[in-house]
């Protein structure tokens, strides 16, 4: 029981990271209609800004916090810009170009930081506590936490406030806002910014659990870009909910049979769930094209 | 181009074809006439070569590297031909089926270890046998990521092959059995010295295996199954309305592309010595494969070749620079883009300048086609002595044969169709809560023709879908002859006879007309030559024959539809089933159309159906109306019955008769 909850723990806090990833990707797909691979990236610069601010600068891990997430904000909005200047590209030019500063963006990263492996201090400690047998981090809790405020507190910027109206606005149909005056460039560059700060979030959470590793950051893209197709790429909750999933498969799956199973097999189960997810999520929306003709 | 004053030599007058049409060779003749015509008839041999420079480009690079360049650089071309290898491999989905898959890099790092596995005991027979083993692993594996793509399309396909590369990357690379180690098996190479030493060798073993897996491709995009495959990726729908098993198609594309990953798997191995290390087979190493085929351009394979070349070498040239790999795939993944995304502006200067003068450039032709004044009377009069209407005084003439009308069916076009009458009884559609069609029946005997009318949403279209297996029946049955088809999908409807054509054609851009006729042909229906006599009398009939080596894309809305029209013709049809047909058509356009159409009707035997709103036009063809409302059957009968009955006059032809 112990192995279970220790092991659920694990899971929920990896994948309300993944969660975090997704939600900034739908958030940039449903503004632009482009997959934004430019996440992982941005999420390890974001990790390594964090990592200089705190540990070469001798910052507070708050102000280095908020240095990562500020960062990755900004990158993300220049890669918006970008974005809307290749608006008449194919969108899956786009999608590439978008991988190609993640590589950048590794290459800078791999210049900033060490060659030697470096874990970036928690934001949140290194305690922890006992409950029931199982000792859970203070990070494990923050990491939850922050995660579940950050989406809680974009959901209510997108239904309560005037920006998240004119954003809505845009993702529905984006000639109509514009009829109205909605400037579609502002919004779509604050959008990818807020994505991007999302990254940059994201990346400071799980490199301060593990190390900072770009090859890392590029698999937590990848998991939450099956959360958010999970979600059909379309929905912030269900993207949400697709990255912890993931996380809870890979954490109680691979926590508790990954030891019988073997190296490397502990990946197999949420391997397997994002595959059938994918395919599942895709047939789903074949079939609700298949209506709108 | 040929203008007014060459009119004369080539026997034409303007806009229309006062003769048969000219041979060849007499052409040529007549164009060598004038100063004008010499330089075209030059500039078209010329253009025959320029298509072979790249090539010869790539064989010439080929051969002076395995003479001139010294062992390293050696082994550096060596790996651009495997990375080309891989190019060609990818090329096939993503040109044909328009499909990314981004599982390649793991394929071929699964292809090298089992071929390492087997080949490390040594022997002529292990080594052929490790390489059989590691095609089979690959190419099943590639099926598996394949069906994906019978599933979901697009981005969701991408998705899943990324998910198919992260459980190979994860799971089989963790397994020491699979990779053999840290150690890696050591793989036989040969033992040479000397000026012929053990790098040339392996570099004549991998072009050898490289042109082998050029000549496949080649022959695989230029025979049927490439025009089916990208008949399948482009219009599947088309695909399926021409007989085409889209999901046989799908998976042996997929097939063809896992063997050639396996080949390049097991040369990996062979070129190192024993198989890379699995960072080398990680995801980012499958998008800069994906790169390679997208930055060539997706049009000749020589391209791919070259951008391989460039990809594999660059790293290996600047690799005393210590740069980070993340920045050098960076880069060569941002000039692949650019590349890729201007090549068809180099492309088209390039083509500006090797038709200076010449007027064979396919966008011209239609430029010309549409500048030509139409010959409506060739159309009436069945083109004797037709009157020319006026037109542009010193522009192009027409290229388009305008002799439509006077070309005689083939002696060897079949005779009249089978007896098979289409039915659909009570058919019933639902999409959701709504009710599209709603118990309509509907009958097409072997030389009648039915119209059918209505307003827009009236269920037509998906009657049409319905009877020809493009959705599902909620109630109902459809019936070809004696046989109940209700089960039967698109395609086998296609093949026993059921042709139509959609609202919007659906052609593949890429082929050019003739090729996406060729397909329409379906599988194995008579042998090549009679199929190309079939599609070469339809494009006479049909007057299209000017245009049959040009890219479907180039063509106006129109002409797509006719060329699409004549495609479900190219088999004998039981049934034929138009929608729309002369939407986009000048008048005079349609009432060729209708000549051609009802002659080519009369001598078949075929029943057609057609969907219609130009009323002028369905009364002329149909002899039987349907007029349907809000998915349900209005009235049925004799055309003349039916308009001058007041409920269809008060509730649609009315308005249109007040519209007429």
């Amino acid at each position: 029981m112990a192995l279970f909850v220790s092991a659920l723990i694990i899971g929920v806090s990896l994948g309300t990271i993944y969660g975090l990833m997704a939600f900034g990707m739908v958030a940039s797909y449903r503004i632009s209609k482009v997959v934004n691979l430019g996440q992982a990236g941005i999420a390890a610069f974001g990790a390594s800004v964090y990592w200089w601010m705190s540990s070469q600068w001798g910052a507070p891990l708050v102000v280095s916090l908020f240095g990562g997430v500020l960062v990755g904000g900004v990158l993300g909005a220049i890669l918006g810009y970008a974005n809307l200047k290749l608006a008449n590209r194919a969108k899956g030019l786009v999608m590439i170009f978008t991988l190609t500063v993640t590589l950048l963006l590794f290459a800078w990263v791999d210049l900033i930081i060490p060659a030697y492996n470096i874990t970036p201090p928690s934001p949140f400690g290194q305690g922890g506590f006992n409950f029931q047998l199982t000792f859970i981090t203070y990070a494990q809790i923050g990491t939850f936490a922050t995660c579940i405020a950050v989406v809680l507190v974009t959901t209510w910027v997108m239904r309560m406030t005037r920006f998240g109206m004119f954003v809505r606005a845009i993702y529905d149909d984006p000639d109509g806002a514009s009829t109205v005056g909605i400037p579609l460039g502002v919004y779509v560059v604050g959008v990818w910014a807020v994505a991007g700060g999302m990254a940059g979030l994201a990346g400071i959470l799980a490199t301060s659990r593990v190390q900072l590793d770009s090859i890392l950051l590029l698999f937590v893209m990848v998991w939450g870009l099956a959360g958010a197709i999970l979600g059909g790429l379309e929905s912030f909750a269900l993207a949400f909910v697709g990255g912890v999933s993931l996380g809870v498969a890979e954490g109680i799956l691979g926590g508790m049979l990954g030891g019988d199973l073997g190296p490397g097999l502990e990946n197999l189960s949420a391997i397997l769930i994002m595959a059938v997810g994918v395919l599942y999520a895709g047939t789903k929306r074949r079939h609700l094209a298949h209506l709108q003709t | 181009m040929i203008r007014t004053d060459d009119a004369a030599a080539t026997g034409r007058t303007e806009g229309v074809a006062a003769s048969p049409p000219v041979t060849d060779g007499a052409a040529t003749a007549a164009a060598l006439a004038s100063p004008t015509g010499a330089l075209s008839a030059v500039l078209r041999r010329m253009r025959v070569q320029t298509r072979l420079v790249l090539p010869a480009l790539v064989i010439a690079g080929g051969t002076l590297s395995f003479f001139l360049l010294p062992g390293h650089l050696l082994y550096a071309g060596s790996t651009a031909l495997v990375a080309g290898i891989i190019g060609l491999a990818l090329f096939l989905p993503i040109a044909a089926l328009r499909e990314m898959p981004l599982n390649a890099a793991g394929l071929a790092g699964l292809g090298a270890y089992l071929y390492a596995n087997v080949a490390s005991s040594g022997g002529v027979g292990n080594v052929l046998l490790g390489g059989l083993v590691a095609m089979a692993a690959v190419t099943g594996l590639s099926v598996v990521g394949g069906l994906a793509s019978l599933v979901v399309t697009g981005l969701y396909f991408v998705v899943a092959s990324l998910v198919l590369q992260i459980g190979i990357e994860k799971v089989i690379f963790s397994i020491p059995g699979v990779t053999g180690g840290a150690a890696g098996e050591a793989v036989p190479q040969p033992v040479l010295s000397g000026w012929f030493d053990t790098q040339r060798a392996i570099f004549l073993v991998v072009a050898g295996f490289a042109l082998v897996v050029a000549v496949v491709v080649w022959a695989a995009r230029r025979s049927r199954f490439g025009y089916h495959s990208v008949l399948v990726g482009h219009v599947p729908e088309g695909a399926s309305a021409v007989g085409v098993r889209n999901w046989l198609v799908k998976l042996m594309v997929f097939a063809l592309s896992g063997v050639l990953i396996g080949v390049a798997g097991c040369l990996f191995s062979f070129i190192n010595g024993t198989p890379p290390g699995t960072q080398s087979f990680i995801l980012i190493i499958s998008v800069l494969y994906v790169a390679i085929p997208i930055a060539s351009g997706l049009r000749d394979l020589s391209s791919v070749w070259i951008v391989a070349a460039a990809f594999t070498t660059i790293p290996i040239v600047l690799e005393p620079l210590r740069l980070s790999p993340s920045f050098l795939a960076g880069m060569i993944l941002l000039v692949a883009l650019i590349v890729g995304d201007r090549r068809e502006w180099v492309v088209e200067q390039v083509r500006r300048l090797r038709n200076r003068g010449a007027s064979d450039d396919p966008i011209e032709v239609i430029a010309e086609f549409h500048a030509a004044p139409v010959p409506v009377a060739a159309a009436v009069n069945g083109g004797a002595t037709p009157t020319v209407a006026s037109g542009p005084s010193i522009e192009v003439v027409g290229r388009r044969d305008t002799s439509a009308g006077t070309v005689a069916v083939a002696a060897s076009a079949p005779a009249i169709a089978g007896t098979s009458a289409l039915e659909g009884r009570e058919i019933t559609v639902d999409f959701g809560g709504v009710r599209a069609v709603d118990a309509v029946s509907v009958r097409v005997a072997p030389g009648q023709r039915l119209g059918i009318v209505g307003a827009n949403g009236a269920g037509k279209t998906t009657l049409f879908n319905a009877l020809t297996g493009f959705v599902p029946l909620h109630h109902g049955r459809v019936h070809l002859g004696d046989r109940d088809i209700s089960g039967w999908s698109s395609f086998l409807r296609a093949r026993a006879g059921i042709r139509r054509t959609f609202q919007i054609p659906r052609l593949a851009d890429m082929l050019s007309v003739e090729q996406n006729l060729l397909v329409g042909h379906g599988h194995g229906h008579g042998d090549a030559v009679e199929r190309r006599e079939r599609v070469s009398t339809l494009l006479d009939r049909f007057g299209l024959s000017a245009l049959r080596g040009v890219p479907v894309a180039a063509l106006p809305f129109g002409v797509r539809r006719e060329v699409e029209l004549v495609r479900a013709l190219t088999r004998t049809p039981k049934v034929l089933m138009l929608d729309e047909p002369v939407s986009g058509l000048e008048d005079e356009e349609a009432e060729k159309l209708l000549e051609v159409l009802l002659d080519l009707q009369g001598k078949e035997g075929w029943g057609l159906l057609v969907i219609e709103h130009d009323l002028r036009f369905i009364t002329q063809v149909a002899e039987r109306l349907m007029v349907m409302e809000d998915g349900r059957l209005l009235v049925e009968g004799p055309i003349n019955d039916v308009m001058r009955q007041e409920q269809v006059r008060r509730v649609y032809l009315g308005e249109l008769v007040t519209a007429q």
